[in-house]
Order: structure tokens, then C-alpha cells, then sequence
């Protein structure tokens, strides 16, 4: 049985005349043990998807169930508790609370579930040693680098032994070291038996993924198994533009022929002779 | 909740107070003045109620007062000193009559009159201006509590010698450090022995319009032979016989003085817990008023409190974002938040009652009065200043939780 079985999920932002399909019938089954990676471009619904089989939004339409269990219309304070319990969040800031130290950060899930001071702090170090910060527990946020920081905010999504991890860019604001650490990371997370699913912008991470989720326009347009240390398809379609063409291309390159041609009918070209005019006025 | 979560919100929310503590401090200021406004008025209250039941003897059923009823104005001389007097008093004084009247009614044991007289008091030397004769009998320390540092109280056996009992302060004035037992003192050239010192007194704030420090205690028929009759008489005390019936003895007691008056109704007989009855209605009175005053600034001080939290809460979104994505529930924000206000108003009552402490200090060393804080006041203004927290921290905290938290999250 999928641990993740979105189906036909719409989701729509704002009201009357603005408003924005943000998922357009996106149906998914993802199983158990998957590591997932989510591209597409920019405004492609990733964020949206992510956010919703997350549970920290509702879907406008469609039924979403999470490890056998229908969650699209949750209360409030019972998504609450399926976050903490079978969630984990790794966002693309860390989001770690900068008034808490490390430790106390990464146990705060522990605090929502009502373990004892002892206990957080001894689960709390456990996991800041596996992701390899245990030097650091006493540090606060901003005396931590990016990667570590990251590394810290990966301790705090599995501190409650999650099911599912979703990293919504998780390396978005890391070099490419602190992009492999993280990365490295997950996977050993991954390796341990947990479903991961994360956005990436970053072609090359798709070689840490199982399975590639490509979305556009609030709808999957391409999903992919792939072989772990090869990139998927689509993103070395996206790292080497030039290999294809698609319609979009030839409708962009069309599209800035007809403004050369059209020279006095731009508006653009036409206030740029008009300021020449002027400047050779007032000389 | 669990006790460890309460505990994390505790240290959490100290730490958020104390990195904004300016900005907390001026929140609190309206707490601070409130409740200190409030329990310094009330343990001044309280102090002054001591004071005045201190000064009885026994506030025992049996144990009655006569006094002027408001009403009576005209029927006694206009003598300028009684005058004086009545102004101070503004109750006016009984007829010089209801004194053996009193004494005459039957279940009555021991009558005491009250009596005044403000005069000049000389021992050949030096001169006390502004004495008061307390003109009364042999029974007054049964009913006020006047305890004697020297000598014997006066009698009423102690013709054809006038004796008197004198005041601490007014001794002091007159003999220094010498004992004056034994000493003659002269009222309207008229020669008295001192039989006796008062230990020092402790004037009611409010009450009372006699200084005992100051006062000279002469026997009731020597003051009206030397006034000629026009003792201010203030007040008669009373003891009914504990064996009578005493409602029908007061009744009595109060027809046989209407009667005596010409069936006017110009006294009241009361018992003598009741008898700083007038000092106690204007201390309720300016208790009231100081108190409400006291619960606007609490009010104040409140919607302090809630914009505080207010603005704490709309800084904090992103955190709330964060603490909801990772998994508190609604309860869990509020709580966090709760907390936070209690601590704050909390904190607030703390100090509004060390500084309530503090204004009382002054309080004693500048005036008369005694104010007493006790366990329960101090126990009260904190559940109060809780309670503010609660009802003023409960609105923020639920907006607080009622964020959504992909909204939140988004918010940085």
C-alpha cells in the first residue's frame, strides 16, 4: 500500500478575478522507501504540493491519504499531530528558532509531544551526533553555517523517528559542499528506511533520487524512475537546453522576431527614439 | 498539560520577557501602580481598623456608647471653645443632662462621660496652649484601652485634693524628664495634682479628635465646677449588666434620654463597636473611590499587557509558523503565549507589592497611621495580577494560535 496516495488534488489561491490554479488535478502514489525528487520551474505548484501532503495545507479539492488514512479535511489540531508524528520538515531557510540553542531546536518536537526534559536532550544529542553536529549542541542558530544549520534543521525532522521527510529545497541555500552534505545526508536517512521527498532546482541532486517528479503549471508533466548516481532525463534536458527544442522555444524565438520586425509598432523601441529625440534637443 | 512542557514554556517565555525587557517594563508600569495603589490603600485601611478596635476594650454587646445624633445643633451654649469643637466633630454634643440620666437607668453598671474642653494648661512656668481636659470618671479604662506609665487613674474619692492624669507628650513639655507625679499643674488658675501619667497613646488617623498625649484627664464634676457647666460632652460610654436583657435596657436607656430632652430624638445609643461607625464610613468611602481608581489603572495596565502580547505575537508569526509545522497544537500555542502574559503580569504585581511595601514604610515614618499588609492581601493582588494576565494575555494568545500555519510560515 502507497504511503502517499494524492488523488486528483486541486488547489486554487485568491478569490474572483485573481485567482490562480496552483494544482490543477494532481494525482501521485508514492510508496514506502521512495526518495523523491520534485522539479519544475518556478511557480510550477511544487511548494503547493509539498505544503499540502505535509498537511500544512488543505487541498481546494480532492482526496489525499496518508499511510492508509484519509487527511485532506483534518482539524487543525489533528494535522498538528500528525506533523509531529509521522512528518518531518526540513525547510529551505532552516527555520530554526534563533532564541533556542541547538539542542533545545532540535528536542522542540519532542516538547510538543509532551517527552521529558531528560529524555528530549538525550534523543536530541543522539540524533545531532548522526547528523554530525554533536560539537555543536550548544550553539545557537547564528553561530552556525548554512550546512550546518541544515544539518541541524534534518535532526529536528527525524527527532520523532518521522515516516515521510519533506525538504522543500533543502539546499537552495548552500555552495555546493554544503549542498552535498546535506544531500549525503538524506540519503543515509533514506538508506535507514524513511520516505523522502524534496524540491530541488539543482539537476545534479536528481542523481541522489529513486524517482523524479518533473511539474509545470500546477500539474505533473513527467515522472521518472531513475537509477541512484545517474540524473534523470529531464534534468539533463535542463542542464543542456540545446539538446531539443520544444514549441515553447520556437514560440519565444518567433515571438522576438516579430518585435525586431515590428520595430515602430513596439511601444518599447518607440520611447527609446523619442528620449534620442529629446536628448539631441537639449544639445 | 505535563508539568515538563509547563516548565520549557516557563524558561521560554523568561527569555523572551527578558530580551525585551524595556518594552515589558513600561507594559507592566500600569500593573505596578494599580495593585500597589490598591493594596496600599487597603493595608492603610486595615491599620486604621486595628488602631480603632485596638483602642477598646472590649467590643463585647453589653458594652454601649450614647452619641449625638447629627441633627442636634441648637440646644447647647455658644460657648466659642464648644463651638470649636462641634466644627471638628461636625456631630454636635449631648446635653450635659444625659450623662446622670445614663447613670439613673436601671441594668446600667458603669457610665463613663466623654467629655472636652480645649484650654491652657501651666505648671507656674511654662505654658501648654492647645490641651485638651478630657472631663470623665473613674471608668473610662473600661472602655478605652488607656494604659497608665505612672501613678493611679482618677477617682471620684479624692475630695477635696483635684487630682488629674496627664498625657506623654504634655508631661514631657511641662517637666522635661522629671517624674511629674505629685506636681501641680494650673487650668484657669485653678490649682490640680498630677495622679497619674498616660503611657504614650497611639492616635487613631481618623477617628478621634482627642490627642491623649496631650490631654488632661480630669474628673467630670470638677471640669463642669470649672467650666460652669459647659463640658462639650461628646460621648457617654456604657456597660449594661451582662444578666439584663440588652435590647430592652438600650431601649430604655434611649426613651429615658429622649424623654429627658423633651421627647426630642437627638441621641442614639449604639454599641461601642459600632462607635468609630463615622471615621470608618469615610474610610470605606475613600477606599471606594481610591479603589476604583486603582482598578482603572488595573485596567489600563491590562490592555497594556494584551498589546504587548499583541505585538509579540504578530513578531513572532514565523516562529508560530515553525512551531505548528513541527507539530503544537492550538493548546500548546496558547499555553506558550498565556504563559508569557501571566509572567508579565505576574512580575508586574510582584513589584506593585514591594512597592506598596515601600510607600507604607513612608506611610509610618510620616504619619499617625500603622498599615498593616497581611499574608492574604499579598496572596490576593497576585492572584489578581494572574488573573490580568489571563484575561488580557488569552485574546493575543488565541490569535496566536488561530494562524495558519503555511500563512505564518511564509511571513519572515
Amino acid at each position: 500500500m502507497a504511503l502517499i496516495k494524492l488523488d486528483e488534488i486541486s488547489k486554487i489561491f485568491g478569490f474572483g478575478d485573481a485567482t490562480s490554479l496552483a494544482l490543477d488535478s494532481v494525482s501521485l502514489k508514492i510508496e514506502k522507501g521512495e526518495f523523491v525528487a520534485v522539479m519544475g520551474p518556478s511557480g510550477s505548484g511544487k511548494s503547493t504540493l509539498m505544503n499540502i501532503i505535509g498537511l500544512l495545507d488543505k487541498p481546494t479539492q480532492g482526496t489525499y491519504n496518508l499511510d492508509n488514512k484519509s487527511v485532506a479535511r483534518l482539524k487543525p489540531n489533528q494535522a498538528a499531530k500528525i506533523r509531529r508524528d509521522t512528518i518531518g520538515f526540513v525547510f529551505q531557510s532552516s527555520n530554526l528558532l534563533n532564541r533556542l540553542n541547538v539542542l533545545d531546536n532540535v528536542s522542540l518536537p519532542l516538547a510538543y509531544k509532551g517527552v521529558s526534559a531528560r529524555r528530549r536532550s538525550k534523543l536530541a544529542s543522539d540524533i545531532l551526533s548522526r547528523v554530525g553536529i554533536s560539537d555543536k549542541e550548544y550553539f545557537f542558530p547564528n553561530q552556525l553555517s548554512g550546512g550546518q544549520l541544515q544539518s541541524a534543521a534534518i535532526a529536528r525532522a527525524l527527532i520523532n523517528n518521522p515516516k515521510l521527510i519533506i525538504a522543500d529545497e533543502p539546499t537552495g541555500n548552500l555552495d555546493s559542499a554544503g549542498s552535498m552534505l546535506v544531500m549525503e545526508l538524506l540519503t543515509e536517512i533514506h538508506r535507514s528506511g524513511n520516505t523522502i521527498i524534496f524540491v530541488t532546482h539543482n539537476p545534479e541532486l536528481t542523481r541522489y533520487a529513486s524517482r523524479v517528479v518533473y511539474m509545470k503549471d500546477g500539474a505533473i508533466v513527467q515522472d521518472e524512475i531513475t537509477p541512484y548516481g545517474e540524473m534523470a532525463k529531464i534534468a539533463k534536458k535542463l542542464l543542456n537546453p540545446s539538446l531539443s527544442r520544444t514549441d515553447e522555444d520556437n514560440f519565444a524565438g518567433v515571438s522576438i522576431l516579430m518585435h525586431r520586425i515590428n520595430n515602430d509598432k513596439n511601444p518599447l523601441s518607440r520611447k527609446r527614439t523619442k528620449k534620442k529625440v529629446i536628448k539631441k534637443k537639449l544639445k | 498539560m505535563k508539568v515538563t512542557s509547563i516548565n520549557s514554556y516557563f524558561k521560554l517565555a523568561m527569555g523572551i520577557i527578558y530580551n525585551t525587557k524595556w518594552r515589558n517594563f513600561w507594559t507592566i508600569l500600569g500593573i505596578i501602580i494599580g495593585l500597589s495603589s490598591v493594596v496600599t490603600v487597603i493595608s492603610v485601611g486595615n491599620g486604621i481598623k486595628q488602631q480603632i478596635n485596638g483602642q477598646l476594650v472590649s467590643k463585647a454587646n453589653n458594652y454601649i456608647v450614647i452619641e449625638p445624633k447629627i441633627t442636634n445643633q441648637t440646644n447647647h451654649s455658644s460657648n466659642s471653645l464648644i463651638n470649636n469643637f462641634e466644627s471638628l466633630s461636625l456631630i454636635g454634643s449631648l446635653n450635659n443632662s444625659d450623662f446622670p440620666v445614663a447613670q439613673q437607668v436601671k441594668g446600667v453598671e458603669s457610665v463613663s462621660p466623654f467629655g472636652l474642653i480645649r484650654t491652657s494648661v501651666s505648671n507656674g512656668k511654662s505654658v501648654s496652649r492647645d490641651s485638651i481636659l478630657v472631663a470623665t470618671n473613674n471608668y473610662l479604662p473600661e472602655f478605652l484601652n488607656l494604659p497608665l506609665a505612672t501613678g493611679q487613674f482618677i477617682d471620684q474619692l479624692n475630695e477635696p485634693i483635684n487630682s488629674v492624669v496627664i498625657g506623654q507628650s504634655l508631661a514631657a513639655k511641662l517637666f522635661n524628664d522629671l517624674s511629674p507625679l505629685g506636681s501641680t499643674i494650673y487650668i484657669s488658675n485653678q490649682p490640680y495634682v498630677i495622679q497619674g501619667v498616660l503611657s504614650k497613646v497611639n492616635n487613631l488617623p481618623l477617628g478621634q479628635l482627642v490627642d491623649f498625649n496631650n490631654a488632661v484627664l480630669i474628673d467630670y464634676n470638677n471640669a463642669q465646677t470649672l467650666t460652669a457647666n459647659n463640658v462639650f460632652l461628646y460621648q457617654v460610654f456604657g456597660k449594661i449588666n451582662p444578666n439584663q436583657n440588652q435590647i430592652a435596657v438600650k431601649s430604655l436607656l434611649q426613651s429615658n434620654l429622649n424623654e429627658s430632652n423633651g421627647n426630642q430624638a437627638n441621641t442614639r445609643v449604639t454599641n461601642i463597636s459600632e462607635m468609630s461607625d463615622n471615621s470608618k464610613s469615610i474610610l470605606s468611602l475613600l477606599t471606594k473611590l481610591i479603589a476604583i481608581v486603582a482598578a482603572i489603572s488595573l485596567l489600563v495596565g491590562g490592555i497594556g499587557v494584551m498589546n504587548v502580547m499583541f505585538v509579540s505575537v504578530a513578531e513572532r508569526t514565523h516562529e508560530i509558523g515553525i512551531r505548528k509545522a513541527i507539530g503544537a497544537t492550538n493548546k500548546q500555542i496558547v499555553s506558550q503565549f498565556l504563559i508569557e502574559a501571566i509572567i508579565l503580569s505576574f512580575i508586574g504585581g510582584v513589584i506593585g507589592v514591594i512597592l506598596s511595601y515601600i510607600i507604607d514604610l513612608f506611610i509610618v515614618l510620616s504619619t499617625a497611621i500603622k498599615p498593616i499588609i497581611t499574608i492574604q492581601l499579598i496572596i490576593i493582588s497576585l492572584i489578581v495580577s494572574v488573573l490580568i494576565g489571563v484575561v488580557f494575555g488569552s485574546i493575543p494568545a488565541f490569535k496566536a494560535s488561530r494562524k495558519i500555519p503555511i500563512d505564518s510560515l511564509r511571513n519572515s
